[in-house]
């Protein structure tokens, strides 16, 4: 669903799908399942970091999904509320596992990272350096980015997704940017902003 | 604006923390015109599209670059179905006397999905679902009909490959014509965002040269929204 109400074509073979799975229907959930697992594990490995974990959710997202079909109530999209259980799994998944503790190993590993030979690689290839410093940004900052620039969800499906307000959205989106820059200054590389 | 734990100093003009999305063509009207009013009164942030750029540019390899799970997923997740439909059928009755003690060995706190996976290795339920393609390419074609080269394409590396998103509004005809006059040709897309791949035809080309076509694409501001040099 855009943000005007209308209803894409694949919003519409989503909300059919739902309804079918709702029913019981197999081969509607192997059709959903290939139209957006890909999707939902890319998300998840980049949310997690740990590709077996983003395994298991996804298998747990699609049960869901089963199990609670008939309770989708269309305020949302269909993958709206797909990213929102996905979210809501992982991030109870990755306070179980103590995330503080791994965003302060990141911290320190670019703190370390000052005159490192590393550091003369990624001064001399920006484009790795950001791939590797959008790897330092923290959860919260790491899943915005991802859902804006891969998944393409505008302000409204990334706040249904996270569950926050729109405006901490992009509150959210401005620092996670100043913050890559910050790991960019300390690797060498200053953008130039903020 | 509610308080973020991530938060760093600087609070953000609220259409200015709109630009990723401006870039992605993710506004209605008004903030679309909102964001371009700021750029207006703020001349200087425009260079904010081309670091956006850069920003989808790493987001879109890091995640591209992420191997396929396994390709039994699928296979799994029927399984676990299936065990959820048995035991639901079967309700108090053997079956799901005979479910508990197969499932006695895991503990009690393993995800739903283990503890499914566990039954259905179990009892060798139902491996009869085919393996599906593990992906399926979301290959759209914008409202202005322009229709991009085949994927394969984007295998060639003979030229410095840029990234290009177009004005919503921008002609197919114009927007060949200045492909030509870049000599560049797309390659791939549209990506989330709605951005394009180029690739730069002359294999040749020096940085210099490189920076000087992508110069050329972003001071066509009719047609170019942003433009900025790939890895």
């Amino acid at each position: 669903m855009n943000d005007t109400g209308a209803m894409s074509a694949e919003d519409a073979t989503d909300v059919d799908l739902i309804s079918r799975i709702a029913r019981k229907d197999r081969l509607a959930l192997r059709s959903f399942f290939a139209r957006y697992h890909m999707r939902l594990y890319r998300y998840l490995v980049r949310l997690t970091q740990n590709d077996a974990l983003a395994e298991e959710l996804v298998n747990e997202v699609f049960l869901n999904v089963w199990r609670k079909a008939g309770g989708f109530q269309g305020k949302s999209a269909v993958s709206s509320w797909l990213f929102s259980i996905a979210h809501n799994r992982a991030i109870s998944e990755l306070r179980k596992r103590t995330e503080e503790s791994l965003d302060e190993a990141a911290a320190m590993a670019v703190e370390d990272d000052a005159d490192t030979p590393e550091t003369v690689s990624m001064k001399a290839d920006k484009a790795n350096a950001i791939r590797r410093c959008l790897d330092l940004l923290s959860t919260d900052h790491r899943e915005v980015i991802d859902l804006a620039y891969y998944q393409d969800k505008s302000v409204k499906e990334v706040a249904e997704i996270v569950g926050v307000p729109e405006n901490t959205v992009k509150t959210r989106m401005f620092h996670a940017r100043q913050k890559l820059s910050v790991h960019l200054r300390e690797a060498g590389i200053d953008r130039g902003w903020p | 604006m509610i308080k973020d734990k991530n938060a760093v100093a600087t609070e953000p003009d609220e259409r200015e923390a709109l630009i990723p999305w401006y870039v992605t063509g993710k506004l209605d009207e008004d903030e679309r015109a909102a964001v371009e009013a700021y750029f207006e009164e703020h001349p200087e942030a425009r260079k904010q599209l081309g670091l956006v750029g850069e920003e989808i540019d790493a987001t879109l390899v890091a995640s591209d670059a992420i191997d396929a799970p396994s390709p039994r997923m699928l296979d799994r997740l029927m399984a676990d179905i299936d065990a959820i439909e048995g035991s639901q059928a079967a309700g108090g009755g053997a079956f799901a006397r005979a479910l508990k003690a197969l499932t006695a060995w895991l503990p009690e706190t393993a995800p739903m999905g283990l503890r499914l996976a566990g039954v259905a290795a179990a009892l060798v339920i139902c491996a009869q679902a085919a393996t599906i393609g593990w992906f399926v390419v979301k290959q759209q074609v914008p409202a202005d009909g322009y229709e991009t080269a085949s994927d394969s394409a984007t295998t060639q590396s003979d030229g410095p490959r840029a990234l290009v998103a177009f004005q919503n509004g921008a002609r197919a005809a114009d927007i060949a014509k200045l492909m030509d006059e870049v000599g560049a040709v797309i390659v791939d897309g549209p990506k989330p965002g709605g951005v394009f791949v180029i690739r730069l035809k002359t294999a040749t080309m020096s940085q210099d040269d490189a920076a000087a076509a992508i110069a050329a694409l972003q001071a066509r501001g009719d047609i170019v929204k942003f433009a900025a040099q790939a890895r």
